[in-house]
């Protein structure tokens, strides 16, 4: 990742384009101290990244904003976007919706059986 | 130019009477020079320098990325995480995760079965359905709406290169009828320098003949002159001499004649 914005760097006249957002480096940026893929971590060391992470009110944003454009830039602001934001967005709140039930609603009060 | 751009929402534009009417020869060299150097899309956008940028790296943003349908399965799931259990699990690796997860969920009653799982159930497959059967239409309603501007502006640029095509087909046709009646023109204009040359010829031998004619006469009135003079000269020695002649001198006359007659068989 470290390369890759290196590299972006070295090409002058990157504008904070979407799919570019993040990769211009300017001073007083800070970096995370581990700029691998989260795929290329090996689970024993994932504990370790975890606490490497920012975890400020700003960090937990730019961590929602991060999540945001990569996701949009993927699947929406491409040339012939298709249908597939909106199922994935669709899938999404339905898994978030029926997870704040299940914490902190009523469905639990509709189960049919009280062991399982 | 934009009165050219006859926009009417969801209809593309298209000049058909102009462009079809008339089969248009290749581009020519010079135009080709400049579609290539000006074209509709540019699609080296890396090396583009905006020319007489205020700052670096100002000019356009690069062009979005084309959308790869391939990246996830039923438009939910990424083709990574079937890829990831690929080499332990087969094809249909995910497909029995999520299988034996659901079965986990259901049994353990983390999803509960409700009258909302069920709406959730029919609302799917009514959605899957509708995909199938008029999903296609919908996707090519909504890329049309997308293009119809894009094809707009790009007809503008090829309606004005057909027409200057056009244009340069026209001059090309005036050139070759011009040049055709420059063979007519040299022709007429020989036909023009022989009669010319002929009349020239005609109207010489007339002169000539007039001072021909002129000078004639001065000859014929010379003979006359002389040949009355002549016989006027004649006649008046006749005259004289016949007003000589008297009997008693012609009889002297015959006398010395016959003299000598007498006198010349004696030599």
């Amino acid at each position: 990742m470290a390369e890759k914005i290196a590299e972006t760097v070295a090409r002058n006249g990157i504008a904070l384009h979407p799919k570019y957002y993040g990769a211009k480096l300017e001073p007083g940026m800070k970096l995370p101290g581990d700029t691998r893929l989260f795929r290329d971590i090996k689970l024993c060391e994932v504990p370790q990244w975890i606490m490497k992470r920012n975890f400020t009110p700003l960090g937990m944003w730019f961590w929602v904003k991060r999540l945001k454009w990569g996701w949009q830039s993927k699947y929406l602001h491409v040339r012939a976007p298709k249908g597939h934001y909106y199922a994935q967005l669709a899938v999404c709140a339905s898994i978030a919706f029926y997870l704040s039930e299940y914490i902190d609603g009523g469905i639990k009060h509709e189960r049919h059986r009280k062991y399982h | 130019m934009l009165s050219r751009i006859l926009f009417k929402a969801g209809r593309p534009v298209s000049s058909c009477v102009r462009v079809a009417a008339r089969m248009s020869s290749s581009t020519p060299s010079t135009l080709q020079v400049v579609d290539k150097n000006y074209p509709a899309r540019v699609q080296d956008w890396e090396n583009f320098k905006m020319p007489g940028a205020p700052y670096e790296g100002m000019g356009p943003l690069p062009p979005v990325p084309d959308f790869d349908e391939n990246l996830v399965r039923h438009y939910v799931i990424p083709e990574y995480w079937f890829d990831f259990l690929y080499p332990r699990t087969g094809a249909t690796g995910m497909y029995t995760l999520m299988a034996g997860f659901s079965a986990m969920l259901v049994s353990k009653e983390f999803f509960v079965y409700t009258p909302d799982a069920w709406y959730a159930a029919t609302l799917l497959l009514t959605v899957a359905g509708l995909n199938k059967v008029a999903g296609k239409d919908i996707r090519n309603l909504f890329d049309n709406m997308r293009t119809d501007e894009l094809k707009a502006l790009d007809q503008v640029k090829s309606d004005q290169m057909e027409h200057i095509k056009q244009t340069v087909d026209e001059i090309k046709l005036e050139q070759w009828r011009s040049g055709s009646t420059e063979m007519i023109n040299d022709a007429l204009k020989n036909n023009l320098a022989m009669m010319l040359e002929t009349e020239y010829l005609n109207r010489q031998a007339t002169v000539v003949e007039a001072v021909k004619r002129k000078l004639d006469y001065q000859v014929e009135v010379q003979k006359v002159d002389s040949q009355l003079a002549h016989g006027h000269m004649v006649k008046w020695i006749e005259e004289k001499v016949m007003n000589t002649i008297t009997p008693a001198s012609q009889k002297t006359t015959l006398a010395a004649c016959i003299a000598q007659l007498n006198a010349m068989p004696a030599k």
